[in-house]
């Protein structure tokens, strides 16, 4: 059986400046896809060809085996939740869900309204103009409205992108539950990567018009394939190594573990990659005999952030490096000496 | 939006039933603004040939005569009423009228028939001259005019309108009685002198008489250039009956200048047996007789019977100035030109 | 390339092809046969005439006068009305915008029923000393004074209606940097109004240098714009060359200017003629002074407008023996057996039905025109171009237009010249960008993403343009055709050239009243006038309710 959307070599450039230039992917029916990415990677652009909006220049998409370059967006049978939400403002928020009911009797299509509203939680709101709604509300709105005609497939363009922080971590949880109690095929494209964990059953991260990689969430954050990628997920402190083994690295302060393997031979170079929320502030005496995922340097900066502290360490050989650390135990003054271990997960390493 | 739609529908329905109505023969006569007749008298020459007259007017004598010469190709009407001899050379240039020796010309005085080939025929005629406000005059001990050199007086500054002879066939006609009088060179000096003694120059003689003349309105000008025959006119739409006109006009010899109306058939007219019958039925008695008091003009056949106001207060000028419409053709522009130099920039 | 947009062609080929056969075949008609035997020796003679350039630049100074004293007249109380909340707001609102959708004439003889010989102040003054004192000044100061009473609506509109997208935050925090209130409005206010002032000073510009009717009814004989001159030139004095070269240069005018209006202020397609305008950003002054100064300046300028207008009524309803209905009464009877005589009941149920007609032609060729220009398809590059050649009727000589009517409709299949519907035809033609610029905006307004949106819900272009476009124009849409069927029952320079006599509109009927002899025809006129103006105001009542609505 061939996959429910397949997305083959699309190109699209727009003004002589691409912004696609050849993006593949399949995708299964009842799958989840995040695609992630920057702002103006093109993940937009990318879930506008899948609707049907824009046509690209090159390539095709094929949903449920069929050729849709000749099919028009309101044939395909695929919903989608905009950015700003799109809400009709001529229409009150029951007529805004009716919106996409064809062929239904009156009865029917009130039922259908109604069932996607309770669902939503949201009956309550079903003679407000869009007008009077706050943010959420409308995010609920739009979700329903895209849901009711039962697309086969839904496409969702940073649908939470516009909503503050706490509202944002609420409903990202609502949204992955209503489209996976509803089996719902979904494409979901954010710059967020909490978000895009939260949701997908794979991610595919979209730079420069590619995808870089597609995997399941743990691959993708465990494995980032570049150091763009890497440091997209907050892998923020880059250095340079030498392979001592299948697990261990040398690097200028002293020796780092890893969990994953490392590829390649000993005595290559690599780039080492440490996650920055992975280490935690030991005293001097707890040492470990090999000295390894020990680091020990003078804090330079140091900003506390509630429950995190930022700190800037620079270490014997000179190198600056950035770690979260829990705010409590308090950490010592600027100019001091410290000392960290690194949990060996958060090393990574990169072929150069 | 159906409430709408049933509106225009609605109007659009009305428009193509009110264009259904089939016609006889059908005669268009294309005139100008002034133009007026008794609906009795027109009814009645439609009834007894089978003709129906539908009259076209298309703004004053001038735009009237231009659009017919413009549309020659395509002619708009099949006669056309009203074209003066200060604009006759126009229209026999241009050639847009056909000839016709109509029975009636035999009693129009020959002095009336300018053109020799008949293409235009002479309907009535009348003299431009100044008016004045009798009462105004009486008021003030101050003798009305006499002549229009007058108008250059001390005396007589600020207390004359006059029309823009581009836009007004009084007007020109006024005009053409100055350089008459004075001659190629003097009538350029006695504008430059009438502007200095503050003359208004205004659009139209509507405007004038009606808007600015102290007899016939609210306006504070005594003299006015008008026709000799408006005097009767006065006499006869006064409210009151009244035996004495209000106003006087200046009709000594050399001081007037004698319009003449003509009517012609139109070039191309596919129905040039109605047309004669037309321009027959404009010569003939009953019309010649109406057009004292419809359009306060003489009737061009001399054997017309004036009504009573009319034999009374209309008066005819004596001598009145001369320019052969050749010589108006030639020099129309220059002469407005210069006019213009002298009398507004 | 969006699937199937072949058809989005139609919409600009339908208008396109109405103004072909409407607009541009009639002109160039005029041309062709004025223009023959006009070499390249002639051309420069006639570039080099005075008559060109005495014209041109007398209309120049003159329009940039007008102008001038527009803004200076015009932007004092469009701030003042954006900034405070004054009494009596609504109305004055009401009070400057009417004139825009008064007619000439109406205008004309609202001048002459305060200043004329029979007018307002003579009347009182012949009551007070026993007779009249002045003449009516024909010539620049009522021609400039009627372009301001005209063109003071434009701007105010134009500023108040893009002014009402500024918040009250912009101005507070220019008062907490310490600026006083007036350097407020010079610092802040505004600069940001720039576009929409300057926007609105070229419309005003285009309208003085183009005027017709004010200057041909008020300017006496030594006033002239190119439009007058034209008028002149053919009705007058038979040029039909130098008719047909000066309305050549008008249209290259008109060409510049609306190039100009492109180039100099980017965001002026979304400035509407007229949209609606929100509250006031500071609402009431708060010290008494200050009241009772911005009182006072509105009370001034609800005088100054308010006056010709009032005249009217006044000299429709005083006859000679006191007040009453004599005139209008006198508009229903029938006293005249002379051939020509129209019942001005007639003209009034005449003047509905062409504007009427007016309304719905423009909607036919308007409509189909704003929505291709506000959603070209993606491979059409010409839409500047063709929005440029939509707006050409704005600089189209009424004269040169009448003129090509009956040259060019003249033969058989379309011999149209002595049918009522050229009248119809030519106020559509006269709305048409009116209208375009009223429904444009609102058109360009929607997001596409609400087009996008019905898409993906299963609506096809046709359905999601009924559902979600149409509804959400709905209200510009009737103000457009409110606004068409306003300059229609108004429209006096095209009318006056192709009218039959046995058809006149309303403003015809006035302008024939008013130059007519006696006491009751001058009241007829002005009775006429103050239906006119009755109906204009009901239109602008309605068109202001929609504004509210939207």
């Amino acid at each position: 059986m061939s996959p429910f959307l397949e997305v083959i070599g699309i190109r699209k450039s727009f003004q002589g400046i691409p912004a696609l230039k050849q993006v593949d992917f399949a995708l299964n029916r009842g799958e989840i896809l995040c695609i992630l990415g920057p702002s103006g990677c093109g993940k937009t652009t990318l879930l506008r060809i899948i609707a049907g909006i824009e046509s690209p220049d090159d390539g095709s998409v094929r949903i449920e085996g069929r050729d849709m370059s000749d099919v028009p967006a309101h044939m395909r049978h695929v919903g989608m939740v905009f950015q700003d939400f799109a809400l009709f403002p001529h229409l009150n928020v029951r007529e805004n869900v009716a919106f996409g009911l064809h062929g239904l009797s009156r009865e029917a299509s009130l039922d259908r309204v109604r069932q996607m509203l309770e669902r939503m939680g949201i009956e309550a709101l079903a003679e407000r103009r869009t007008n009077e709604l706050s943010g959420g509300q409308k995010q609920r709105v739009a979700l329903a409205r895209s849901l009711a005609p039962q697309p086969r497939l839904l496409l969702l363009d940073e649908p939470l992108g516009s909503l503050d922080r706490q509202l944002r971590e609420r409903l990202v949880y609502d949204t992955a539950d209503v489209l996976r109690k509803l089996g719902m095929t979904a494409v979901y494209v954010t710059h967020d990567h909490a978000e895009a964990f939260a949701v997908a059953d794979r991610v595919a991260v979209l730079q420069s018009g590619k995808i870089a990689q597609i995997g399941s969430p743990e691959t993708v954050y465990r494995r980032p394939a570049t150091i763009e990628i890497a440091r997209f997920f907050g892998y923020d402190n880059v250095i340079r190594g030498r392979i001592l083994s299948r697990q261990l690295l040398d690097a200028d302060f002293g020796r780092l573990q890893t969990d994953t393997a490392v590829i390649g031979k000993p005595g290559d170079e690599v780039t080492v990659l440490i996650r920055p929320d992975a280490a935690v502030i030991v005293k001097e005496g707890a040492t470990d005999p090999e000295h390894v995922n020990r680091i020990s340097g003078t804090l330079v900066r140091k900003r506390f952030l509630g429950s995190q502290t930022h700190i800037d360490v620079r270490t014997d050989s000179g190198q600056v490096l950035s770690f979260h650390v829990p705010a409590c135990p308090s950490v010592s003054e600027v100019g001091a000496t410290i000392h960290l271990v690194i949990h060996p997960e958060a090393v990574v390493t990169q072929v150069s | 939006m159906n409430r709408w739609l049933t509106i225009v529908l609605t109007i659009l329905l009305g428009v193509f039933s009110a264009h259904a109505d089939t016609p006889k023969t059908v005669v268009t006569v294309m005139t100008h603004s002034s133009f007026s007749m008794s609906k009795e008298l027109v009814a009645d020459f439609e009834s007894r040939h089978g003709i129906t007259l539908r009259f076209l007017k298309a703004g004053d004598a001038g735009a009237a005569l231009n659009q017919a010469i413009l549309s020659k190709d395509h002619p708009m009407a099949d006669v056309f009423f009203g074209v003066d001899n200060s604009l006759m050379g126009r229209g026999l240039d241009a050639g847009i009228f056909i000839p016709y020796e109509s029975p009636h010309l035999s009693d129009v005085s020959e002095s009336l028939r300018l053109d020799p080939l008949h293409r235009l025929l002479p309907v009535d005629y009348g003299d431009v001259c100044l008016n004045y406000d009798r009462k105004w005059f009486l008021s003030r001990n101050l003798a009305p005019p006499r002549s229009i050199d007058d108008l250059t007086l001390p005396a007589y500054a600020g207390l004359c309108v006059v029309q823009h002879p581009a836009s007004s066939s009084p007007g020109m006609a006024f005009l053409l009685a100055t350089i008459s009088r004075y001659g190629e060179q003097g009538f350029v000096d006695y504008w430059k002198k009438l502007r200095q003694n503050q003359v208004l120059i205004v659009d139209g003689w509507k405007e004038a008489y009606w808007g600015n003349f102290s007899a016939s309105s609210k306006g504070n000008r005594p003299i006015v250039v008008s026709y000799a025959t408006s005097p009767a006119a006065e006499v006869h739409f006064s409210k009151t009956p009244i035996t004495e006109p209000p106003t006087g006009a200046v009709t000594s010899a050399g001081n007037a200048f004698r319009q003449i109306e003509f009517v012609g058939i139109l070039a191309g007219t596919p129905r040039l047996e109605a047309a004669k019958r037309v321009v027959d039925f404009f010569l003939d008695l009953p019309f010649q007789e109406a057009i004292p008091l419809q359009m306060f003009m003489f009737p061009a056949r001399a054997s017309a019977k004036l009504p009573d106001v009319f034999a009374k207060h209309a008066a005819l000028a004596e001598k009145p100035l001369i320019v052969s419409w050749e010589a108006i053709e030639a020099n129309r522009e220059g002469w407005l030109n210069r006019w213009a130099d002298a009398a507004l920039r | 390339m969006k699937p199937s947009e072949g058809w989005l062609h139609l919409l600009w080929i339908v208008p396109g092809a109405g103004l072909l056969f409407w607009f541009a075949l009639p002109i160039l008609t005029v041309w062709r046969i004025s223009l023959q035997g006009a070499d390249g020796a002639q051309w420069m003679r006639f570039l080099t005439s005075s008559l060109l350039w005495h014209t041109l630049g007398q209309g120049f100074v003159q329009a940039s006068v007008s102008t001038l004293f527009t803004l200076t007249i015009a932007l004092p109380i469009s701030i003042i009305w954006l900034l405070y909340d004054v009494t009596g707001r609504k109305w004055l609102q009401v009070l400057l915008t009417l004139p825009f959708v008064l007619p000439t004439v109406v205008v004309a003889a609202g001048f002459r029923a305060l200043w004329g010989s029979e007018g307002l102040l003579n009347r009182l003054l012949v009551e007070w000393i026993g007779f009249p004192t002045f003449e009516f000044p024909y010539g620049w100061a009522p021609v400039i004074l009627a372009h301001v009473f005209y063109n003071v609506s434009v701007v105010f509109r134009v500023v108040t209606g893009y002014g009402g997208r500024i918040g009250a935050d912009v101005l507070e925090s220019a008062c907490c940097l310490g600026h006083s209130p007036l350097g407020v409005v010079r610092r802040v206010l505004f600069p940001m109004l720039r576009p929409a002032i300057f926007s609105a000073a070229l419309v005003v510009f285009l309208f003085c240098f183009g005027s017709f009717g004010v200057v041909l009814l008020l300017g006496g004989s030594t006033m002239t714009t190119l439009d007058v001159e034209i008028y002149r030139q053919t009705v007058y004095f038979f040029h039909m060359r130098s008719a047909a070269q000066l309305s050549v240069v008008q249209f290259c005018c008109t060409l510049l200017v609306v190039f100009l209006h492109r180039r100099l202020s980017p965001d002026a397609s979304s400035i509407a003629l007229f949209q609606s305008s929100a509250g006031s950003i500071l609402g009431r002054p708060r010290t008494s002074r200050g009241r009772a100064f911005l009182t006072g300046t509105c009370v001034v300028y609800a005088i100054g407008f308010g006056l010709p207008l009032a005249a009217i009524l006044v000299q429709a309803f005083r006859t000679s023996t006191g007040w009453g209905f004599d005139y209008f009464s006198a508009l229903l009877a029938n006293d005249s057996d002379a051939l020509f005589f129209v019942e001005p009941v007639d003209a009034v149920i005449r003047s509905l039905q062409i504007a009427c007609l007016a309304a719905a032609f423009c909607l036919t060729f308007g409509f189909p025109a704003a929505q291709f220009l506000a959603d070209p398809p993606s491979s059409f590059r010409m839409t500047t171009f063709v929005h440029g050649v939509f707006l050409l009727p704005l600089g189209a000589s009424p004269v040169i237009l009448g003129l090509g009517f009956i040259l060019t409709f003249a033969v058989h299949p379309i011999d149209f010249r002595s049918s009522w519907l050229l009248i119809p035809v030519s106020h559509a033609l006269v709305a048409f960008p009116v209208f375009l610029q009223t429904v444009l905006p609102a058109l360009r307004g929607i997001p596409d993403v609400l087009k996008q949106a019905a898409a993906t819900l299963g609506s096809s272009p046709w359905h999601g343009w009924l559902r979600v476009q149409l509804p959400l124009i709905r209200n510009s849409l009737t103000a457009a055709l409110i606004l068409s069927f306003m300059i229609s029952l108004g429209e006096f320079g095209a009318t006056i050239f192709i009218a039959r006599p046995h058809v006149p509109t309303l403003p015809i009927a006035i302008y024939r009243y008013l130059s007519q002899p006696g006491e009751m025809n001058y009241g007829r006129a002005m009775a006429m006038a103050a239906i006119l103006l009755g109906l204009t105001t009901f239109g602008f009542t309605v068109l202001e309710r929609i504004g509210k609505q939207r």
